[in-house]
């Protein structure tokens, strides 16, 4: 079975009475939608707080220690296919473990196997120094150039002593450019990309497109006259008024749409090709998935924390598997939804309005997407199916169609 | 007769991106030659480094763009960076062998503010031909990557996911404006759903390449630089393009 690859996340998420994102003149963000204007979320405020976000799900986590096993990216895509190549595996190995050593600091199994060195171990796998325990996420511009590198230094080496010091020698001239290699790659990267230099081949691409959230419904938006009081000049008699400004306070059902380049985000993390993620070691990408879910779900993209709390959870998660071109679902809201629908139940006449939409979509484009949705109540007439265990179900159901 | 590729261009935000000033990312009303080539490398899978392939895609196309609907106004993005962020500095590795950095001092310290338009609340039809139409890739085997594509397609920046398929079917024609007038006249005839933009009959905006054959009289010639040089990453080169309202009957 060929895995599916996209998926799209579609959440619907309520706020009151916040300022999530502001403009430069301190405004809430707003987007001209079906003729009215609404209250946004830019795609780079979600980002970095999904990025950024701490707790049980958060990306960070899966670097901790309970997670790791053992990365084989070393020795599947770079020892390897040198040795396939023709190169001398003991050459092989000491040169990749040296670019390994810069990459990633040492591995406690090379120093040991090092120690050991002195020994006669006939049966000694060359390779097993290059088994990391540490979560190692190198893309496929890494592989290459590392694997390109490494070529190069077996080429014009004789033995594997010749090999080494030459590798000792190259990561001399070249460590600034390696140590950059190493901060830049890392799960963050891989997911949401990195900066732009002038070589194309270093380039590497965000697995994640993020979308920017607004609301299904015309802006509510209300100033927030506030003043600044100063105690102490009160006390000494003073009228004790130190300041008086105004903000803005917006609620709003807000569409979040974020889109999963699978094939991308396995090279990504893998550093396999992308034509060949299918083959690829995929855990890393699944649990990546299921927490993005989570984060997509319960992070607040939310600014002024102190004085509104803008903390809140999606109402609604629908999560699409397939390999059509991935597509928003923001037109279901092209005619903003208004108080006046459905005895004012704007949740409900916003639900109604997704499902129809849905269901005319799928009606103009035959064919469907594996959906699945998790939601507060469950909602008539969408093309979807609820899951028994809400969202920690949902998450993990998307974990294990990328895994599978 | 020639095969034309109909592309609808709608998405709550939609970028087609103008020459860059500093710290301002215009948008163009529709979209550039060079972003067209990047939209059907994508779908066809395409990597960066592909360049003679981009390069030749970019040479054949033909893109007769229409405005549906649109405010007249971009909205401006403002954006914040924090250039001390740790993923910031010292990693602009490259396969050179040679490390770039921004620089030092406030390069790596300060917040940076870039501004960037967006179009919204719009649709934009793009009726495309190919200039050596048997060669490979075709508009048939354009149509097909747009329908599954290798990589999820945007519309401008990597957050303009589009709203609805980009592809929507090939019609056979004499000229791209008779495709036009035939294609729109039919979504213009349909009946109105609630959630899709209505095609109103009448006068609409439209851009096309200079000297395209069966052009009706354009108000206006213009330069725009909308080529990419994919070999060497740079924008650069003008095509010549004229502007002037079609006229949209029903039926």
């Amino acid at each position: 079975m060929t895995l599916p690859r996209f998926l799209q996340i579609h959440t619907l998420t309520p706020y009151a009475a916040a300022l999530l994102n502001r403009d430069d003149v301190g405004r809430a963000k707003r987007l001209p939608f079906g003729g009215a204007n609404r209250i946004r979320v830019s795609s780079q405020c979600l980002k970095r707080h999904w990025r950024t976000a701490a707790g049980d799900w958060s990306l960070s986590g899966l670097g901790a220690p309970m997670t790791v096993r053992s990365r084989r990216t070393f020795v599947e895509l770079v020892a390897e296919p040198l040795q396939r190549e023709g190169f001398e595996r003991e050459a092989v190995a000491a040169v990749v473990e040296a670019l390994q050593v810069v990459l990633l600091g040492e591995s406690s199994k090379a120093k040991a196997a090092k120690a050991r060195a002195g020994e006669e171990v006939e049966d000694r796998d060359a390779f097993a120094g290059l088994k990391t325990g540490q979560v190692l996420v190198l893309g496929r511009p890494e592989v290459e150039f590392v694997t390109g590198a490494a070529r190069t230094l077996l080429a014009d080496a004789a033995t594997a002593k010749d090999a080494r010091k030459a590798a000792e020698a190259y990561i001399k001239a070249n460590r600034a450019n390696l140590e950059a290699l190493r901060l830049a790659s890392g799960l963050d990267a891989a997911l949401f990309g990195r900066m732009v230099t002038s070589d194309i081949l270093s380039r590497g691409d965000a697995a994640v497109h993020v979308a920017h959230s607004f609301t299904v419904h015309a802006e509510e938006s209300e100033p927030e006259f506030f003043t600044a009081v100063d105690d102490l000049e009160k006390e000494a008699g003073g009228l004790g008024s130190g300041m008086v400004g105004d903000s803005e306070l917006t609620s709003g059902l807000f569409y979040g749409y974020a889109v999963v380049d699978l094939p991308l985000l396995v090279s990504n993390l893998e550093g396999c090709a992308r034509a060949d993620w299918q083959s690829a070691d995929r855990g890393l990408a699944a649990g990546v998935v299921e927490r993005l879910v989570h984060l997509a779900a319960s992070v607040s993209p939310g600014a002024k924390l102190g004085s509104t709390a803008p903390y809140a959870y999606a109402e609604m998660v629908l999560l699409e598997f397939g390999d059509r071109q991935p597509r928003t679902l923001a037109n279901a809201f092209l005619n903003p939804v208004r108080t006046g629908q459905l005895q004012g139940d704007m949740r409900g006449a916003a639900l109604a309005q997704l499902a129809g939409y849905l269901t005319d979509f799928d009606g103009m484009y035959g064919g469907r997407e594996d959906r699945k949705i998790a939601s507060l109540r469950p909602i008539e007439h969408l093309s979807a199916d609820r899951v028994a265990g809400g969202l920690p179900a949902l998450a993990r159901w998307a974990g294990t169609v990328v895994a599978a | 007769m020639m095969e034309v590729l109909v592309l609808r261009l709608e998405a709550p935000l939609m970028s087609f991106g103008g020459p860059m000033i500093d710290q301002n990312g215009p948008s163009r009303r529709f979209p550039g030659l060079s972003q067209l080539t990047g939209l059907l490398g994508n779908a066809l899978g395409w990597e960066h480094r592909d360049a003679d392939r981009l390069e030749r895609l970019q040479s054949r196309l033909r893109p007769l763009c229409v405005e549906i609907a649109g405010e007249p106004a971009p909205l401006t993005d403002y954006q914040t960076v924090d250039l001390g962020q740790s993923f910031m500095n010292g990693t602009g590795w490259t396969t050179r062998g040679v490390r770039e950095d921004k620089g030092g001092g406030a390069a790596t310290r300060e917040t940076h503010i870039r501004l960037r338009d967006y179009r919204v609340d719009g649709c934009v039809m793009v009726f495309l031909r190919l200039a050596d139409a048997d060669q490979v890739p075709t508009v048939r085997h354009l149509r097909a990557a747009l329908d599954f594509p290798a990589r999820p397609l945007f519309l401008g920046r990597k957050p303009c996911l589009p709203s609805l398929p980009i592809a929507c079917g090939t019609v056979t024609a004499a000229t791209v404006f008779d495709a036009c007038a035939q294609w729109l006249g039919t979504m213009a005839a349909a009946d109105h759903k609630p959630g899709w933009r209505r095609v109103e009959t009448g006068f609409h905006d439209a851009e096309w390449p200079a000297g395209e054959p069966g052009a009706p009289l354009s108000l206006e010639v213009d330069r725009v630089i909308d080529i990419r040089d994919w070999s060497n990453q740079l924008h650069g080169g003008e095509r010549l393009i004229e502007r002037g309202p079609l006229a949209l009957g029903a039926g």
